[in-house]
């Protein structure tokens, strides 16, 4: 008789229902890793960006040549003046030495760098032209390569730099 | 039996009714679209603010380096070739460089310096601050050089100017 009269749904039914659509969606959401593929990259590579054009500005600011390392073994990048000394971090203070594949770049990998030298050198004159490695060249150079997907471009003479697909 | 006594219906109605769950599995994805709405728009917001400072940044590289080489110019007759859209000149160290506009690019010597231009202009003026048709007829006159760019900043135009004299002249 009064299981006939039933019409609506018990909390225990409910209760049941939400907790198998909250562990759907945690697995959903946590396949789809948005944060740790596509928007790492993005970050990165204006990051990247960033600071090279950073170091350019100081080249011509201070009259005095800058370069920036990319090492794809070590899978980080640093900005130097061209006498030796590391450049300061203007965020962070310290030597400016960015550590990629860690933290929030944890699934960042610079895969290659068209430059030459171990590791790969940029230089930049005190007319903020580009160098590779001290010696000029002409039309267009990948400075990084990021988990073989995205690369940066540098465009010789100006420096100007460029997102590129591969 | 179709007719219910008040106590045999208040026994019956132990859960809830259909229409009670659907009221409130709408508002709950209404309150989700508007919660959502806002993440999107905080996403937007970094976005925004980081693509403009880098090309802020980089205009503004652009013009520095411009105005730097065109106040090192040493000479009146270094000037080769002034018109609207472009100049040629020999700099400090005797090189020659040609900054030239077209379509939405700024090329010095043929080589991308900027993209993203809305525009960008060139004008002259000769001793007395008056400005120099252009092309100018004869670069001996200019005595100084303004650049007025407009850059696109994702679909908007920022735009920056930079007045310049020689400082040999």
């Amino acid at each position: 008789m009064s299981s006939k009269k039933q019409s609506g749904f018990t909390l225990i039914e409910l209760v049941i229902v939400i907790s198998i659509i909250g562990i759907i969606s945690y697995v959903a959401i946590a396949n789809f890793d948005v944060s740790n593929t596509k928007l790492q990259y993005v970050s990165a590579l204006q990051k990247i960006i960033t600071d090279v054009r950073y170091a350019r500005e100081l080249a011509t600011t201070h009259g005095q040549g800058t370069y920036v390392y990319i090492d794809p073994s070590k899978n980080e990048y640093w900005l130097k003046w061209v006498d030796g000394n590391y450049i300061q971090n203007p965020v962070k203070g310290g030597d400016f030495v960015i550590q990629l594949g860690t933290g929030n770049f944890n699934a960042v990998q610079i895969t290659a760098s068209a430059f030459s030298g171990s590791p790969p050198r940029l230089d930049f004159d005190t007319g903020g032209s580009p160098l590779n490695n001290t010696s000029t060249f002409s039309g267009t150079k990948d400075l990084v390569t990021l988990n073989s997907s995205k690369k940066i471009v540098v465009y010789a003479n100006t420096g100007f730099l460029k997102i590129e697909d591969l | 039996m179709k007719i219910c006594s008040q106590a045999q219906r208040h026994q019956a109605e132990k859960g809830f009714t259909l229409l009670e769950m659907v009221i409130t599995v709408v508002l709950v994805g209404i309150l989700a679209v508007f919660i959502a709405n806002l993440l999107v728009y905080e996403v937007d917001i970094f976005r925004y603010v980081t693509i403009r400072s880098g090309s802020l940044q980089d205009s503004r590289f652009v013009m520095q380096k411009m105005a730097r080489e065109l106040r090192q110019i040493i000479h009146y007759d270094s000037i080769l070739h002034a018109s609207e859209d472009s100049i040629r000149f020999y700099d400090s160290s005797n090189n020659m460089i040609f900054y030239q506009y077209s379509s939405n690019y700024l090329l010095q010597n043929g080589d991308l310096l900027l993209n993203n231009l809305n525009d960008l202009q060139f004008t002259y003026f000769d001793n007395s601050g008056v400005q120099l048709a252009t092309p100018v007829a004869d670069p001996l006159d200019i005595r100084s050089i303004a650049i007025n760019m407009s850059v696109i900043v994702l679909g908007k135009n920022v735009n920056s100017q930079v007045k310049v004299a020689p400082r040999s002249f």
